[in-house]
């Protein structure tokens, strides 16, 4: 059994979370685990991304080259090294210096030749994320969300981006809370982990939430959910 | 090339500053000009301190020094022997390669934490820097004040420059010595090939370090010691010590064996450490040991360093084999002594026993003997070796070229030198030849970030990174190797390190993804070393994850803004 059972304390409202030590090998690029096309890619013992986790099954695979993120047209202002460029149909959102040390988030719509300021001004926009039609990112420590079909846009009041990207899945959020004691992960559809240490690198897909906790990847599956 | 330039221009700026301190005598010895350049750059030393303690070190400080220094060396003119430039052109061509280095990227991580990381951050606040902050700042600075001149008018290959020259110098002084006190220009000639086919000296020539200059001050004192000159021998020694402390071994020998009997012994003594007082005295001033950062550190009581750590085991039986293992098993790429050596450094001292009732080579054994049994109760590697080498490769080649008076013998001395140096060099090609690679990607990126999104106006706590001389923001905490600063700072500040690291001032932390390996301090007891290494490294992540915002995040860096809390 690649997957053994974690025991766990103090979850309200996810079935107890379980390590997955198939995909819990460290990994030198710290963007990894990951989601990319709809598996989750973990890293071997050299510490390199090519391990493939089916996120429902869990079943795994592994390929013989590292796994790379696609390419992006070219971007003006120049994206912040190593920061993450979201693409959706509608366009393209990435982050770029603000006037101080803080970031903004600049938008390219595929339809329109000049890229503008999606969200500016003082403090961090950032964490660009999509799914679908929706784009989220992190502003000022709150989420935005914009569907980028229907222009809906709403916010989440909470205080993350201070470490990770949340995660999104068509509607579905969940981000990182500091808490009085330690890292928790919350959702936008009441699904919570709570638990002794630091939950972090929240990865959403359906009923089911990926982290990390202790150098090593989680999955905990929604209370009641199939 | 102006950075070439701009260390040769120190150079004979340095000669003309320094020959006001000679003797008119002196000027006519056939060392002036080196004796001239170590006194030089001693002053210069001492009035770096000074213009650093008051706050006045700046790039208009330097040219204002150099230009000044230069004044100095037309009136009164030093000898120049006629044969010095033709010594200098051989020691030139012997040690070019070194040139690679001068021009390639800061490749040396001690040049950029603290050769040239420390002389840039000393031009951004203007003054001197130190405390448990800036531990490396407490040394004396005698050389970092001379690559602060260069640096803040030049551009940064100005101070592995700077060294390249000064290896330059010590390796014609080598020659010069061996002409001079045994007679035969071969001696000089034979020690500066060893030397300069030694992996570990040659790799140091084109970086800014502080081991050769050491030996040229080492070489400075042993001359005027066996000339009996008192006021050269104790400026030579000041010189030393001021730049490295591992000189006071062989700086001993050179003392015990000094021309001139005990009283001129303890007047050189008394003009040493008179020279190097102000360093000790400024310590005091700043309430921290005057020997800080070597010791004295606020609780908690840390190690500075674990000479266990390196070389070959401090069993007998280790000691035993240790000259055998430091020739022939030693190899840059391995930590154990992280260099290699021409084998005949040592084995041309094989046949002492037949020269030691010669007087004239007394004080060279002396002092050679000394600095080598120095060496090998500190920490084994080669590099700290460099001081007392020249010595040794003076000492050895003086014993055994006049044994070569048949053509026979010739031929084998100088075949084993040819031989002895294809071993001596073993992997100095891989260094050159790798040169130009040498920051590693990540690194790029991560001063590219730093560069880039940090203001102006930020300073930096450099956790676990050596990146010091990249990134051109003011900085507290770089350090390198066991990370004593920086651990030192965490354990201090247990519960409250993002707090901490506000009220010193720091704005950002650049965090190095370390990894201490429990086989790497076997010496140490378990529970020490997960109280001393990992808990705080544990704790500085914990912490920071709690009260820091994550900028920037490479495989070997992370970027944090530190903002107070309410």
């Amino acid at each position: 059994m690649l997957i053994t059972a974690f025991v766990v304390m103090g979850l309200a409202t996810a079935d107890p979370p379980i390590v997955l030590y198939a995909a819990s090998s460290l990994c030198a690029d710290p963007r990894y685990p990951a989601l990319d096309g709809g598996l989750l890619i973990a890293c071997d013992k050299r510490r390199l991304p090519t391990v493939r986790l089916h996120p429902e099954t869990l079943d795994k695979s592994e390929t013989e080259t590292p796994h790379s993120w696609p390419s992006h047209p070219i971007l003006l202002p120049h994206p912040r090294p190593l920061s993450p460029v979201a693409q959706l149909q509608a366009g393209v959102a990435w982050v770029a210096n603000g006037k101080a040390d803080d970031a903004d988030l600049w938008w390219l719509g595929s339809d329109a030749g000049a890229p503008v300021i999606l969200d500016g001004g003082p403090g961090d926009q950032h964490h660009p994320i999509a799914s679908g039609d929706w784009l989220a990112w992190v502003s000022a420590g709150e989420i935005a969300i914009w569907n980028t079909a229907t222009g809906e846009k709403r916010r989440i009041p909470t205080n993350t981006g201070f470490n990770a990207a949340p995660t999104i899945d068509g509607e579905l959020l969940c981000w990182e809370v500091r808490t009085q004691d330690d890292i928790d992960i919350h959702c936008n559809d009441k699904f919570i982990i709570a638990r002794p240490g630091h939950q972090t690198h929240p990865i959403r897909v359906g009923e089911r939430l990926f982290f990390r906790e202790n150098d090593r990847l989680m999955s905990a599956r929604k209370k009641g959910s199939p | 090339m102006i950075g070439l330039a701009l260390g040769l221009f120190a150079v004979i700026s340095a000669i003309g500053a320094g020959q006001h301190l000679l003797s008119d005598a002196a000027r006519k010895s056939p060392t002036a000009w080196a004796h001239a350049l170590g006194g030089g750059l001693l002053l210069w030393g001492l009035i770096g301190g000074v213009a650093g303690k008051i706050g006045v070190l700046s790039p208009g400080f330097g040219g204002a020094v150099l230009g000044l220094s230069a004044l100095g060396y037309f009136r009164p003119r030093l000898l120049i022997p006629p044969r010095l430039w033709a010594m200098a052109l051989i020691a030139g061509l012997l040690i070019a390669v070194g040139l690679i280095d001068v021009f390639g990227p800061l490749d040396g991580a001690d040049e950029r934490y603290l050769h040239v990381g420390l002389p840039l951050q000393m031009l951004l606040e203007h003054g001197l820097l130190g405390g448990p902050l800036h531990p490396n700042g407490s040394r004396p600075l005698t050389l970092q004040i001379a690559y602060t001149l260069v640096l803040g008018i030049g551009e940064v290959s100005a101070a592995p420059a700077l060294h390249w020259w000064l290896s330059l110098a010590t390796l014609t002084l080598v020659i010069q010595l061996g002409r001079l006190h045994f007679g035969k220009l071969h001696v000089g000639l034979f020690a500066a090939v060893v030397l300069a086919t030694s992996t570990t000296f040659l790799v140091s020539t084109g970086q800014a370090a502080s081991d050769i200059p050491t030996a040229f001050g080492i070489l400075l004192a042993i001359d005027a010691a066996i000339c009996g000159r008192a006021r050269q021998g104790a400026i030579a020694a000041a010189l030393a010590l001021s730049i490295k402390y591992t000189a006071a071994a062989p700086l001993f020998g050179i003392w015990l064996c000094a021309k001139g009997g005990w009283s001129t012994r303890i007047k050189v003594a008394a003009g040493t450490i008179i020279m190097v007082s102000p360093w000790w005295i400024r310590n005091l001033i700043e309430n921290l040991h005057p020997l800080f950062p070597f010791t004295g550190w606020p609780l908690p009581q840390l190690s500075f360093e674990y000479p266990q750590k390196y070389g070959a085991g401090r069993d007998l039986i280790d000691f035993v084999w240790l000259p055998w293992r430091m020739l022939f098993e030693a190899r840059p790429d391995t930590r154990m002594f992280l260099g290699r050596l021409h084998p005949l450094v040592l084995l041309a001292l094989l046949p002492m026993p037949m020269v030691w009732k010669n007087q004239r080579f007394r004080p060279w054994i002396v002092a050679s003997l000394i600095g080598l049994i120095a060496w090998s109760i500190g920490p084994q590697w080669l590099r700290y070796l460099i001081p007392s080498l020249p010595l040794l490769a003076l000492t050895g080649a003086a014993i055994v070229v006049p044994l070569a008076h048949r053509t026979s013998l010739k031929t084998v001395l100088w075949g084993a030198l040819l031989l002895g140096s294809l071993s001596g060099l073993q992997g100095s090609r891989r260094h050159f030849m790798n040169q130009n690679n040498a920051p590693m990607q990540s690194t790029q990126i991560l001063v590219k970030f730093c560069h880039e999104v940090l203001p102006e106006d930020a300073r930096i706590a450099m956790l676990f990174s050596w990146a010091s001389a990249d990134i051109n923001r003011a900085q507290i905490l770089g350090s390198l190797d066991d990370h004593t600063p920086t651990r030192h700072f965490l354990l201090r500040n247990r519960g409250r390190v993002v707090e901490a690291l506000i009220d010193a001032g720091a704005t950002h932390a650049v965090v190095r993804k370390v990894n201490f390996l429990r086989g790497t301090y076997p010496f140490v007891g378990i529970h020490q070393f997960r109280r001393e290494f990992t808990e705080p490294a544990q704790q500085l992540d914990d912490a920071l994850l709690m009260g820091a915002d994550l900028l920037f995040q490479s495989p070997t860096h992370r970027v944090y803004r530190l903002t107070p809390r309410p």
